[in-house]
């Protein structure tokens, strides 16, 4: 890619694609049945391009006038040393804790650079590291699971059946799964890690490249074409969809008009947002995906020996769980309730992965359409209509409700673009929203301050 | 305190089902207690010593040293309860 210019807003992005290039319609796309997805691999890679840096007229100028040079209080933010510090950390739920931190003061650092009327991706980042936060401690999804598990029909139908076999040797019934599985402590570490992976592995990739931004772009004046190309070429080959969002931000530093300005953080938004779901899909993937039958049936088994060797008279608990066993009574009626379980678990999970708390306490249901914010319009003024055709033709591929936010609740999480679906709409929704850069926990932490610069 | 007369005989639980396993309790006059889980065509059984003491069953498996105590009452009704760790199981006669 050569850099030529900062281009103008208003030609800075690349003429329409050509009709080959478009993303069909569903409609086109679909077979009849109706069950095609949208996958990111439909996405053509000249829609998650960089605005214009290859097209349009060079302009005769290499640099546009600047704001007020603005610089991040050295010592505010995390630098490499920090971020290898907190990925390093073993610990899930301190890690968290600090990935959610590191995420704001870095948010805040490139909100310097940038100006603090858009979000940056980081500063959704916050969010919704501090709701994975939740997910790791366990907090949310035992007892969801557990209600979810007795209010079940078709658990309640399967437990019947269990209770039937106890009750004909002699053996007290279950009043519940949920008890009888206690916590679920299996099937919440499975979910616990994977989102504490995923946490880490987008602060380790993405934060880390945000502390590299600020660090690269702090105290310039100018749009430096030269010197952002000199930047974007450390990115991997692999990386193609981040390095065009790092090159919107960049664009966006020195961008006067406010329109086209949050044009160009939306589209880099929606690009990390992009970039980063793709990552996180094997981990989603292993969070829904568990082998949760066998671990459900497994603890149940455990369960009912234990139930035997405790409540069987004269000692014949042992005799009576084996006798069972052998004759297949046990696998015949715990694989039902086991089914079931299975299916109300990843209910639970979809349901725990799939809420976002905001920082006025809104609890936003993924799979529920977004909500506008409060007492304003769906969207912000300059993000009403989207002018910018890279920016425009983006949605047009991850956003199936153009311009509004109804039809934007995602129905499968573990699908990307039912996720993109809601992700670009929550971005577009929220990214002049002021309460974004508040402090989950009102900390304020000390980093390693950049060695001086030698010229 | 019921007699040891009284507890003689074949036991099966309240909810034993013939679709399901089954237990069965034989408690013998000769100081022999059959604990068996049947289900068409099966039989699994262990036969214990037993004598009453005071409201329990007490058993010793063959060989064994150990022995288990299971509390009893005879229910106005006619079954029997048994309990153990804490947890009462209602058994009617069978046959």
């Amino acid at each position: 890619m050569t850099i030529r210019t900062k281009p103008e807003a208003s030609t800075s992005v690349p003429a329409t694609p050509r009709p080959a290039e478009l993303p069909r319609p569903a409609a086109e796309t679909a077979p009849r049945n109706g069950l095609r997805r949208w996958e990111v691999k439909d996405v053509p890679a000249r829609l998650t391009g960089a605005t214009g840096f290859d097209s349009g007229p060079a302009r005769t100028a290499n640099t546009v006038a600047a704001p007020p040079v603005r610089i991040p209080v050295p010592g505010t933010y995390p630098l490499k040393a920090d971020i290898d510090r907190i990925v390093a950390m073993e610990d899930p739920v301190a890690r968290n804790h600090a990935i959610t931190q590191g995420y704001h003061d870095v948010s805040n650092a490139v909100g310097e650079l940038l100006g603090k009327e858009n979000a940056n991706w980081a500063t959704f980042g916050v969010w919704a590291s501090n709701q994975a936060g939740k997910t790791i401690r366990k907090e949310d999804a035992p007892k969801l699971f557990v209600d979810m598990l007795n209010g079940h029909e078709g658990v309640s139908k399967a437990l019947e059946g269990v209770n039937q076999a106890l009750r004909s040797v002699g053996l007290p019934t279950l009043p519940d799964v949920g008890s009888l599985l206690g916590r679920g402590d299996a099937l919440m570490d499975t979910l616990s890690d994977a989102i504490a992976d995923g946490n880490r592995m987008l602060f380790n990739d993405v934060g880390r490249e945000f502390s590299n931004f600020v660090e690269t772009f702090k105290g310039d004046t100018a749009y430096n074409p030269a010197k952002v190309e000199q930047y974007l070429s450390h990115f991997r080959p692999d990386q193609t969809v981040l390095k065009d969002a790092f090159a919107n931000y960049a664009l966006a530093q020195f961008e006067k008009n406010p329109e086209k300005k949050a044009e160009l953080m939306l589209l880099a938004n929606d690009q990390i947002g992009l970039h980063e779901q793709t990552q996180l899909q094997a981990d989603v993937a292993r969070a829904l995906d568990a082998p949760i039958e066998i671990m459900v049936r497994d603890g149940l088994k455990d369960a009912l020996e234990n139930i035997a060797a405790k409540a069987g008279p004269f000692g014949s608990g042992k005799l009576l769980f084996k006798a069972l066993e052998k004759t297949g009574v046990v696998d015949r009626v715990l694989g039902p309730l086991a089914d079931a379980a299975g299916s109300v678990w990843r209910r639970a999970a979809t349901e725990v992965l799939m809420k976002l708390t905001l920082p006025d306490g809104t609890e936003l249901k993924l799979g529920q359409d977004v909500p506008g914010p409060k007492g304003g319009p769906a969207f912000p003024p300059g993000l009403e209509r989207i002018e910018n055709p890279t920016l425009r033709n983006l949605l047009k591929t991850l956003d199936r409700t153009e311009d509004s936010l109804q039809g934007s609740g995602a129905k499968d999480w573990k699908n990307l673009g039912d996720r993109m679906n809601f992700i670009t709409d929550l971005f577009r929704a929220y990214q002049q929203d002021p309460a974004l850069w508040k402090s989950p926990s009102g900390n304020t932490v000390s980093y390693s301050r950049p060695a001086p610069r030698v010229s | 305190m019921s007699s040891p007369q009284a507890l003689q005989g074949r036991w099966r639980p309240e909810g034993a089902s013939a679709q399901l396993p089954f237990t069965e309790v034989e408690i013998r006059a000769d100081g022999k207690l059959r604990f068996s889980v049947k289900q068409p065509g099966t039989e699994d059984a262990q036969l214990l010593d037993y004598r009453i003491e005071n409201g329990w069953i007490v058993t010793r498996a063959a060989g064994a040293e150990a022995e288990e105590r299971t509390g009893f009452s005879l229910q106005p009704d006619g079954s029997l309860v048994l309990e153990y760790g804490g947890h009462p199981g209602r058994y009617l006669r069978a046959g």
